[in-house]
Order: C-alpha cells, then sequence, then structure tokens
C-alpha cells in the first residue's frame, strides 16, 4: 500500500459502501469463529468427566495444599545422592543418545549415500518419528518393565527418547554444510575417511555442541520425574513423599528440583554462548 | 618459514592440546565414573528375566479388539485435558504475560521480576511433578491433569509470549498513543495486533506439546490415555499395552501434522 495523506483516506473511505461490506464479512467471520471456539469449550468443560465425589470440599482441599508449607529442609542432606545421580542420568543419557544416533543420522541425511539409499532413509525417519513420538515416562516403563528398576532403565529411556531430536538436528546440519568445503578436501586427494575427518566433522561440529548442551538440559528436566515410574533420579523419592502423604518433604524435593532445573538452565546457557559462538568463530 | 620446534603443522599449539587431552580425560573419566556409580549392567539387558526380545514378543501382535471399547473414551478425554489445559495455560498466560514483558509492564522495578519469576516457576517443575501434587490434592481425574498442563503452560507461553511482545516495533505504540489513546487502548491498538500472529502459532504449538503430555499423564494418576497404559502394565497385558502405545504414537502424529498445518495456515 503506498502512503496517501491519512486524514482525507479515513474520511473517504470509511462511508464507501465496500470497505464497510468487507469489515462486516470480517467481523462476521471472526464472530463465528468465536462462537466455535467457546461451544467446543463449553461442551469439552461440561463432558469433562470430573470427580467430584472424589474430592474434598474446599476445606480439605485447602488443608491439603496447606500442608506442603513449610518445606522440610532438613531432610536435604540425604538428598545428595538422588540430586547426583539426576544429574549424572541426564548426562550419560545425552552422551549415549548421542553415541547411538551415529547409524540413524547417517541414514536420515539425504546428502550421505548409502546402498538402498530409499530404504535406509524411511527406517532414519521411522526411527525418528518414534523415538519423538514416545514420551520418556513410556520409554522409561518399557525399560523398567524389561530390565528391572534402577537408574540404568532410566538411562536408556533418556537415550533412546534424544534419538529423534539429535539425529533431526544432525542430519539436517549435515544436509546445510557446504559443499565447496568438502570439494576443497577431496581435491588434495583425500579418501572418504580423511573427507570425513577435515571436510565435513569441522562444519557440524558447533551444532554437534548446541545440541548436547541443549539436550542435556532436557534430559536433566526429564530425569527428575522418570522415578515415578521406578527408573532412578529424585522423582523416586518425590514419589514416595507424596505417596506417604509426607508433603512437607515433598516440597523440599520440589525445591531441590527448581534448584536444580534452574541452575541447569543458567549453565546451558552460559555454556552454548561460550562454546557454540567461540568455534562459529573459529 | 622453517620452524624447528614445530616439524608438522598443527591446529592448536602445546598448551592447547594438553588443555584439550585433560579435558578430554576428565569428561571420559566422569562418563566411566557415572556409569559405575549409576550401577550400568549392560549384561542385564542380556540376562534379565525377561530380556528384551521377549518383552517385544509379550507385546506383539497388538490386541486390537481392546481399543474399540476401552481406548476410544480415554482417548477422548486426552484430547480434552490438552485443549482446557491449553486454554487454561492461555487465560492465564495473560497477566503473566503482561507483567512479563519488559516494555508494558505496569510496575516496572516489581512486576516485571514477578513476571519473570513466574514463568521460570511454572516451567522448571515439571508437568507430572504439578500432575502429582494436584493429584494429591484434587483426587484422581483429568481435573488435576487439566491444571498441571495449563499452570506448565504459563511458562511456555508467558516467556514466549512477553519475548515477542519486547521485540514489537514501539513506533506505532506511540502512533496510538500520539493519538491520545488511554493505555488498554494503546494496548488493543498498538500491541496486540502486532503479536497475535505469534501468540496464535505459538499457542497451537503448546496445544500440540500438551496433547503428548496429556496421553501419559495418566501415569501419575491425571486421567486419559496414561491410566488405561498404567492399568494393562500392572495387568501384564501387553498386548493391550502395545495396543494403547499404538493409539498414542498415532494421536501424537496426527497432532503434529494437524499443528503444522493450521499454523501455516494463519501465522
Amino acid at each position: 500500500m503506498d502512503r496517501t495523506d491519512p486524514l482525507s483516506e479515513a474520511s473517504t473511505s470509511i462511508d464507501q459502501p465496500e470497505w464497510r461490506e468487507l469489515r462486516r464479512k470480517k467481523r462476521k467471520k471472526f464472530i463465528i469463529l468465536g462462537l466455535i471456539f467457546f461451544a467446543i469449550t463449553l461442551i469439552s468443560a461440561l463432558t469433562l468427566n470430573v470427580r467430584w465425589d472424589r474430592m474434598g470440599d474446599l476445606n480439605t482441599i485447602i488443608n491439603t495444599i496447606l500442608r506442603f508449607w513449610p518445606p522440610d529442609i532438613s531432610t536435604w542432606p540425604g538428598f545428595a545422592s538422588p540430586v547426583l545421580e539426576t544429574v549424572m542420568m541426564a548426562l550419560l543419557s545425552t552422551v549415549i543418545g548421542m553415541i547411538i544416533s551415529l547409524p540413524v543420522i547417517v541414514m536420515a541425511a539425504r546428502n550421505i549415500n548409502l546402498p538402498f539409499n530409499n530404504i535406509f532413509y524411511g527406517l532414519g525417519r521411522l526411527i525418528i518419528v518414534l523415538s519423538r513420538s514416545i514420551h520418556e515416562l513410556v520409554w522409561a516403563l518399557f525399560f523398567v518393565t524389561a530390565l528391572g528398576l534402577g537408574a540404568f532403565p532410566g538411562v536408556l529411556a533418556l537415550s533412546v527418547r534424544s534419538i529423534g531430536f539429535v539425529s533431526k538436528m544432525m542430519a539436517e546440519s549435515i544436509e546445510n554444510i557446504s559443499e565447496k568445503e568438502v570439494e576443497a578436501i577431496e581435491a588434495t586427494g583425500a579418501n572418504r575417511l580423511q573427507v570425513w575427518a577435515f571436510g565435513i566433522i569441522p562444519q557440524i561440529i558447533p551444532t554437534l555442541i548446541g545440541i548436547f548442551i541443549f539436550r542435556w538440559d532436557v534430559n536433566l528436566r526429564a530425569s527428575t520425574i522418570l522415578g515415578v515410574v521406578g527408573a532412578g533420579g529424585i522423582g523416586y523419592h518425590l514419589d514416595l513423599a507424596i505417596r506417604t502423604y509426607n508433603y512437607s518433604e515433598a516440597s523440599a524435593l520440589i525445591l531441590i528440583i527448581l534448584i536444580m532445573v534452574g541452575l541447569g538452565e543458567i549453565i546451558s546457557s552460559k555454556l552454548r554462548e561460550k562454546y557454540v559462538k567461540e568455534s562459529e568463530g573459529d | 618459514m622453517e620452524d624447528e620446534h614445530k616439524p608438522t603443522w598443527n591446529k592448536y599449539d602445546k598448551k592447547k592440546q594438553t588443555k584439550n587431552l585433560l579435558l578430554w580425560a576428565f569428561v571420559i573419566g566422569v562418563f566411566v565414573w557415572g556409569a559405575s556409580y549409576l550401577d550400568f549392567r549392560f549384561d542385564r539387558v542380556l540376562r534379565a528375566r525377561f530380556p528384551l526380545s521377549n518383552f517385544l514378543g509379550r507385546m506383539l501382535p497388538p490386541d486390537f479388539r481392546y481399543i474399540p471399547g476401552n481406548i476410544i473414551y480415554p482417548l477422548i478425554e486426552t484430547i480434552q485435558m490438552a485443549f482446557l489445559g491449553t486454554l487454561l495455560g492461555i487465560i492465564l498466560a495473560i497477566p503473566v504475560t503482561w507483567f512479563a514483558a519488559y516494555n508494558i509492564s505496569p510496575f516496572k522495578p516489581i512486576s516485571y521480576y514477578i513476571g519473570r519469576f513466574l514463568t521460570v516457576f511454572a516451567r522448571s517443575v515439571h508437568v507430572f511433578i504439578w500432575g502429582m501434587i494436584l493429584v494429591a490434592i484434587l483426587g484422581f481425574g483429568p481435573l488435576p491433569g487439566v491444571i498441571a498442563l495449563g499452570i506448565f503452560s504459563v511458562g511456555f507461553l508467558g516467556k514466549t509470549w512477553s519475548e515477542e511482545i519486547e521485540n514489537i516495533d514501539w513506533n506505532q505504540v506511540e502512533a496510538i498513543e500520539a493519538t491520545g489513546a488511554n493505555w488498554i487502548q494503546v494496548i488493543f491498538f498498538g500491541v496486540i495486533p502486532q503479536v497475535i500472529p505469534a501468540f496464535v502459532g505459538l499457542s497451537i504449538y503448546r496445544w500440540d506439546i500438551n496433547l503428548r503430555a496429556s496421553a501419559v499423564l495418566g501415569i501419575v494418576g491425571a486421567g486419559g490415555l496414561g491410566l488405561e497404559l498404567m492399568f494393562t502394565i500392572n495387568r501384564l497385558a501387553y498386548h493391550r499395552t502395545a495396543a494403547v502405545l499404538l493409539v498414542i504414537i498415532i494421536v501424537v502424529i496426527f497432532s503434529e501434522a494437524f499443528s503444522a498445518y493450521i499454523r501455516g495456515k494463519f501465522v
């Protein structure tokens, strides 16, 4: 739209019937959409199967909430080892997840040619979708049922869940590398391995570090709850505290989780700032 | 250039090389120590009571006959929970966003930090922890699930929305202010029209995430497909578990496609 004098534009166009017609139509559409939205909301709110009979009255609810206060900080020293376990679970699962993503990355990157490329590409995409669309708790349930309780199935669950994200991002990063640098290495007479080592991998290192840090942060958040299904970490203690109605201990644990996740976010953003930018500038 | 001390070219000098070596040694050390600390037993994969292959054998084929009678209702409940949870999140996120966006925050020194704190707080506590707390307070059923999703969504929506508002074109706001509009009019005609597409897109994206979460929130007792999943696992009815899992995967893939389509259309 080119600029005209706003005053004259406004005073003439507002009286024009087409403009008014357009406005009315737009308003009508907006109202209809709004009504449909409102109807859906109303229906789903009214048909939601709320178990009012299982819920106490307002007094009980408020009393229950108040029992979370104050957090029982005296229990903190005993939770040092679950905290460490949670952090280590996040770290190890990210590393293992990235290692087992390697074949998936090779399959899913379009510019790496394998024999039977289409089949492998489809397989890679399938693994990515499966890994991403199953929640980490479901993976944890799966591994706990298959392997027994402990942090090990939790780590495996987080690793498997990480495959999708890591492979997708890495494959995209490989697809976007500059072919010129690869050609330059090839022109020196380098073999395939050398092309990878000096032409391709240096280009994707910043993405790799960025993904690692990001995924570690995500896995840290996830590992705080895996204990609910018996897969290790601090979530087990939280689940236990809530199940035994020990609500002040539960709120102390939630405080620990808040601090842990908060620190994780600060560390990951600092690290990303430092390493990703530094290596991009190389 | 002939340098006796550097016969071969190296990307890093000696000092950096040692540093890198030490760093790698440290990383591998932490990894190995962590693996032993977490009691990694790869032999368990091979010699477990239910080895993975056996377990998969118990799951396959999925019991499709279980779907019509037992999964349809939890499926509807899951979708309802995601929808209402997102809506609750949107409603709660509006005041939080108003506080947390620095350029429109009402009493900056206080409200900005209150808003920021609320978004970080809501986001840092995982939706499952919110679910556990609310199930403890309100009892089983979809209602605690809806509230948990709502609270958790506030963190995401408050953060991303306030970032959108902080990046608006302030000239347009000044233009509205220059007409003598009061602050409500400034917000409605200067700020909101600039951010509506982003708000809608982010809300739909959040709905997609909430659907994934609400499909499994039942694990902690908050209704939906997750409850059914827990039932079938606790009864060792793994063929039925596979059927529930299949439904969850289909729902998640569908919601991802649907949200991508809507976002592409509106935003």
